[in-house]
């Protein structure tokens, strides 16, 4: 459940990363769109919600509060440094 | 207006960061270490076999105790677990005729009242070092200075710290929506957006740490509230740590019971383990056994505790529950030190704090950076450019270098040496000392690299030298399943690594163009890159 937490976060933090436009476009060769922003942003909140929840399930209230923080700064490290660092495209 | 605002935000926003960031870059990379503060006092003795079975270790301590110290007033153990080198104790004699009583009198902190019990029960003789708890007193108390003017000045800088962030969020307006943005290789952008990622990425623990080291120090930064409240300071103790008043000694023998067996108990009435223990008058009729519950399994530091007649085994007073304010307060100081935290979290911590070392870090050059593009000539700056670029090689540079000569003197000092703990700390401010004037004598460019390859150097020879140099190692660690010492190992590795790089890409950065009036700075702007990720 913990490394569920973990997982949620990362992909919700990776969501929020190409829902903007400088690494959408480099991403895909596309200009991101409005509808597609929304839907990337509104999945990333949906994973985040879900990742809470599975972390206080597996660590109770206030563990699982702390670890859910811990979960958020480790994802959004992981997605910033491999939206940046890695040099991946998609449809290019 | 919005604009006026935002323009007063962002001069707080520097100058409170400029004026202590240099103090602040030392409680931060300090208070990182301390994290692995148990660690530490286990990777800086490494004569220790590791605690398997603590209640032996808790004996094992009980008979020396019975035989070296049998009259004292009382006893103080902490009990060993597997992140800890042993069980440390301390004991307090029956205060003199005429001298006063209490913590003061019997001299807690004096050498000949401590001993540490290894894990086969017995006294352990290990290199006398201060350990991982250098790092956590400096944190707060700094070194060679009154504790009182120390945490002064540290709850100044938290203070100054809280107004950074909180400014740096209006200042830095479009962090969140600049979230994933790193613009590499452009001087100026690409340090901002470095400064800006190490700060908003781990901001909910930039906040938590900032905001709850400041409640920390609140009786000394903010008396007022105790002081109108309690007007004797006994109260105020009994408030905050409950507890029952040892009783005079009758001087009827009678054997204290088996302490192993009191810590199974308490562990079952308290509900989880125990973390250190207190016998008063020990070995005496009135004798009173305290056990305290271990902070590693709740975010409160103030836990609970239960006292035992000491002859009989029989519980006589159990802790309160805590007040709100009580309560809140060692929640506060529990997410700030992080007991709680097991190997996978402490490492979050660890992480977060080596973000929020980068941002201030990087903030600090980043005045320069900013400033630099706007000097009439930038060959020669004025006095304070020069003097803030200065300082920020002796501490951004200088300081992790000494850290790297207290451990290289934690290994080579030799055993037998006067006052050996307090030499290893020595060496690291004589290293820092030697890196400052490198730092005031050199061209800034030369001072980063030098001293940047110097300490990633000393840190990537450290495991090489634990392999042939100590009994145990990273390989000796794997073969026991004890995966402390590899732990640190691999991290002084990463860390040499890191350090050579920054090193080589300062050395190697030349500025793009002749061009006098377009040149960027010299000095360290790619580092951010790499450092923000």
């Amino acid at each position: 459940m913990s490394i569920m937490a973990m997982l949620l976060a990362l992909i919700a933090f990776s969501a929020f990363g190409v829902a903007t436009h400088g690494h959408y476009q480099r991403l895909t060769g596309q200009r991101l769109s409005a509808s597609n922003k929304a839907w990337c942003q509104s999945a990333g909140w949906l994973m985040l919600t879900l990742s809470a929840t599975a972390s206080i399930m597996a660590k109770g209230w206030a563990f699982g509060c702390v670890w859910w923080f811990g979960y958020m700064m480790l994802a959004a490290g992981g997605a910033f440094i491999a939206l940046n660092l890695a040099p991946l495209t998609l449809n290019k | 207006m919005s604009k006026g605002i935002r323009q007063s935000q962002s001069t707080l926003h520097t100058w409170s960061g400029l004026l202590l960031g240099w103090l602040l870059f030392l409680v931060f990379l300090t208070g990182t270490i301390a994290f692995w503060r148990e660690g530490l006092n286990r990777y800086m003795r490494p004569e220790l076999a590791r605690v398997e079975r603590p209640l032996t270790v808790l004996d094992g301590a009980q008979r020396f105790l019975d035989r070296k110290a049998p009259d004292a007033k009382s006893w103080f153990i902490a009990l060993p677990n597997d992140q800890v080198p042993g069980a440390q104790l301390f004991w307090q004699p029956q205060p003199k005729k005429g001298e006063r009583a209490g913590r003061s009198g019997g001299g807690r902190g004096r050498r000949d009242n401590q001993a540490l019990i290894g894990a086969d029960g017995l006294p352990a003789t290990a290199r006398d070092t201060r350990g991982g708890e250098f790092f956590y007193r400096f944190h707060f108390d700094l070194y060679y200075m009154p504790v009182i003017w120390a945490r002064w000045l540290v709850g100044i800088a938290a203070v100054m710290m809280l107004v950074a962030i909180l400014t740096g969020i209006v200042t830095h307006k479009k962090i969140f929506r600049d979230f994933f943005t790193l613009r590499r290789g452009k001087g100026q952008r690409s340090w901002l957006d470095g400064h800006n990622a190490t700060a908003v990425l781990a901001l909910p623990f930039h906040l938590m740490i900032t905001y709850t080291g400041v409640v920390t120090l609140m009786a000394l930064l903010m008396p007022w509230a105790t002081v109108a409240n309690y007007t004797d300071q006994t109260k105020l103790l009994d408030a905050l740590f409950p507890h029952v008043e040892a009783a005079e000694r009758t001087g009827k023998p009678v054997p204290l019971v088996r302490l192993s067996a009191l810590v199974r108990d308490a562990e079952r009435r308290l509900g989880g383990p125990i973390g250190s223990l207190e016998v008063s008058q020990p070995g005496d009729a009135a004798a009173r056994v305290t056990l305290f519950r271990s902070p590693t399994t709740l975010l409160n530091t103030r836990a609970s505790s239960i006292v035992y007649a000491g002859t009989s085994g029989k519980p006589v007073w159990q802790s309160p529950a805590p007040g709100g304010a009580a309560a809140t307060a060692g929640v506060m100081i529990g997410l700030h030190a992080g007991r709680f935290a097991d190997t996978a979290l402490r490492w979050i911590y660890f992480l977060c704090g080596v973000a929020g070392t980068l941002m201030v870090a990087s903030g600090l050059v980043l005045w320069t950076v900013k400033r630099r593009e706007k000097l009439p000539d930038p060959a020669r700056p004025h006095l304070g450019f020069r003097v803030v670029e200065r300082l920020n090689v002796a501490v951004i540079a200088g300081f992790p270098l000494g850290v790297a000569a207290l451990f290289w003197a934690n290994r080579l000092l030799p055993a037998t040496m006067l006052a050996r703990a307090q030499w290893e700390v020595h060496m690291l401010f004589i290293v820092w000392t030697a890196a400052i004037v490198l730092a005031l004598a050199c061209k800034p460019q030369h001072a980063w690299s030098s001293l940047f390859a110097l300490t990633g150097v000393s840190l990537l020879l450290l495991p090489a030298f634990n392999l042939v140099g100590t009994r145990w190692n990273a390989i000796s660690s794997l073969a026991v399943g004890d995966l402390l010492p590899l732990g640190v190992d691999a991290s002084m590795l990463a860390f040499g690594v890191g350090y050579l790089w920054l090193a080589r890409r300062v050395a190697h950065h030349v500025p793009q163009t002749r061009n006098f009036r377009r040149e960027r700075p010299l000095t360290t702007e790619h580092m951010m890159q790499e450092v923000a990720a």
